[in-house]
């Protein structure tokens, strides 16, 4: 009587067992998601530090991060300033065909804080940046965990940026253009 | 029955039930050299249902589980040795003529000398070192072939026609080889009466090719096609006609070609929601009970409660393969994945269906759980390659709360 009970006991832990397993694989799984999402629930908290580029501050635009507005006021700068444009983008907060002037080094990055923000879970927190050097433009790799690629390579170094070159950053490519 | 489950030798089984979670802890540690960034949560997926297997193995024939136990070990390594073998999954995409070709050379092999088993001819044996399942080893390498393939014509299969669904038929030259190796695989598999893996590489080309193209049209061609194959298979072959009148009704010949199905339902319904308790009834009517019944014995061991886990544990891994695949920034990855986690997800959903008779019963291996060493090595390798592209071609987010 006492083993069958026994027997009894052990038949229902080892379902129990399973469905334990089962959670835990669905904790992580949730978990996943959660910390996949988490870059986007940063956005409401914290608005921008410093204005990303330079515009006309005569309007003050409600969400003051979102590139694009300032994309489309960027529009009305001289042309023969050098530019970022979007040519292909998954990210959340972009659009392709915005460009973006390039006047001083920027950083490139997912959290707000940088000048050109990318609200990509697989761009590094800071993830290149583009130094000016005289006249002209350098893209370096800031210990990126995915990578920088420059023209289909990865890049390891600095690369001197040339008219027509295109960056690309987790699931954002921008075309240089100077 | 129950007494020797109590006074047995437990504590030696249940040593043997923990050996393949412990071989596997050992393959992480011995992967994680490297680098720790890959997926982690199919391995102990997988590890979960070979520990059950080995459990459910003892319970029906202890030597079986002993064999079990020796291929889940060399599976494991042989997993780990190509997941270190291959430095960039990308770089498989070069062997997919010779993928496709051996796995064609494989399966005419045994047609021609293979060797027989239990009226099946479907080993191929090389004397004095191996005997092995040539149709499981043909799958993943026809998985490796058509997503290269696939990847490199994309194009030429999927150019869009006027209509809605229409295509504009792909020009034969570009499709020859693919027709080719195909046809000349299922037409193998049919020879050999082999259906439920006919089914599950007819699943898998039609996947492919939709996946790769987009196009619907391919899926409603391949349903009028699987019809008209059904037909004539049906027309042809007694087998198929055996194999539909015990699914549609069992009860005409209870003890002849309805014995498995019956069975297999009589077993099911004495589990009932909570199980009889492992061990606790015998399996000594079910026919292919460590083989192509295993769901069975678990059913009515641990109850719709257990098995419904297993279903669970199946969706899972499937779940997590396809998001892989969805992941993966290179093509040939993506759809290699992609092909794995078909030929996983198809493969049990068949075995499934047949047990709850939702269709007609096949033999098929059921993946990780079932006996059969083959099947285990392959399933295992599959997960490798798995492994392999989750490394090389998924990003992995900055910061992973898997690790």
């Amino acid at each position: 009587m006492e083993l069958g009970l026994l027997l009894t006991i052990g038949k229902y832990l080892f379902v129990a067992l399973l469905y334990v397993f089962i959670a835990v694989v669905f904790r992580l799984l949730i978990l996943h998601i959660a910390t996949a999402q988490q870059p986007v629930a940063q956005h409401d908290g914290q608005p921008a530090q410093r204005p990303v580029f330079e515009r006309d501050s005569r309007q003050s635009p409600p969400e003051p991060t979102r590139p694009e507005l300032e994309a489309k006021e960027a529009g009305a700068e001289p042309p023969r300033l050098a530019r970022l444009l979007v040519v292909e983008t998954s990210a959340t907060n972009l659009s392709i065909g915005t460009s973006f002037p390039l006047s001083k080094s920027i950083s490139i990055g997912r959290k707000w804080h940088n000048d050109l923000s990318l609200q990509d879970r697989y761009v590094s927190a800071t993830h290149a940046l583009i130094v000016q050097q005289d006249n002209s433009f350098i893209l370096r790799d800031y210990h990126s965990t995915n990578g920088t690629v420059h023209n289909g390579v990865r890049i390891q170094d600095d690369v001197a940026l040339s008219d027509g070159d295109e960056i690309t950053i987790g699931a954002t490519t921008f075309r240089y253009q100077h | 029955m129950l007494v020797t489950a109590a006074t047995g030798k437990p504590l030696g089984w249940a040593m043997r039930g923990l050996t393949p979670a412990g071989v596997l802890l050992v393959a992480v540690v011995l992967m994680d050299l490297v680098t720790a960034r890959r997926d982690r949560l199919l391995l102990p997926l997988c590890g979960l249902l070979c520990v059950l297997s080995i459990v459910f193995l003892t319970r029906t024939d202890a030597y079986l589980a002993t064999r079990q136990l020796i291929a889940i070990i060399i599976g494991i390594f042989l997993m780990v040795a190509l997941y270190y073998l291959i430095e960039d999954i990308r770089s498989l995409a070069r062997f997919k003529y010779l993928a496709g070709l051996s796995a064609i050379a494989l399966l005419a092999a045994t047609m021609l000398w293979g060797k027989e088993i239990n009226g099946a001819r479907l080993w191929l044996s090389i004397p004095h070192l191996v005997t092995f399942q040539s149709g499981e080893v043909a799958k993943i390498l026809m998985a490796i072939f058509l997503a290269g393939y696939v990847a490199d014509y994309r194009q030429m299969l999927g150019r869009r026609g006027r209509g809605r669904i229409s295509i504009q038929t792909p020009s034969l030259r570009s499709l020859a080889p693919l027709l080719l190796i195909v046809i000349s695989c299922l037409a193998i598999f049919v020879g050999q009466r082999d259906l439920g893996t006919a089914i599950l590489f007819f699943g898998l080309f039609v996947t492919m090719f939709y996946l790769a193209t987009g196009q619907p049209a391919y899926g409603i061609a391949a349903v009028a096609l699987f019809a008209v194959g059904l037909t004539l298979a049906y027309q042809l072959f007694p087998q198929v006609g055996v194999r539909i009148s015990s699914w549609l009704n069992p009860w005409a010949d209870p003890t002849g070609i309805g014995y498995q199905p019956l069975q297999a339902m009589f077993c099911l319904g004495e589990g009932g929601i909570f199980g009889a308790g492992l061990g606790h009834l015998s399996v000594t009517n079910l026919p292919a009970a460590p083989t192509d019944l295993i769901l069975v014995v678990i059913g009515q061991d641990l109850g719709l409660v257990g098995s419904g886990g297993i279903v669970i544990i199946y969706a899972l891994i499937s779940v997590r393969s396809y998001s892989l695949a969805w992941q993966a920034t290179d093509r040939f990855a993506s759809l290699l994945a992609a092909a794995l986690a078909t030929v996983f997800s198809l493969q049990t959903l068949i075995i499934m269906g047949g047990l709850l008779r939702l269709i007609p019963l096949t033999g098929i291996t059921t993946p990780f759980l079932s006996y059969g060493g083959t099947s285990i090595v392959i399933n295992f390798l599959a997960v490798g390659l798995l492994l392999a592209v989750s490394r090389d071609c998924v990003p992995q987010p900055e910061e992973s709360a898997l690790t």
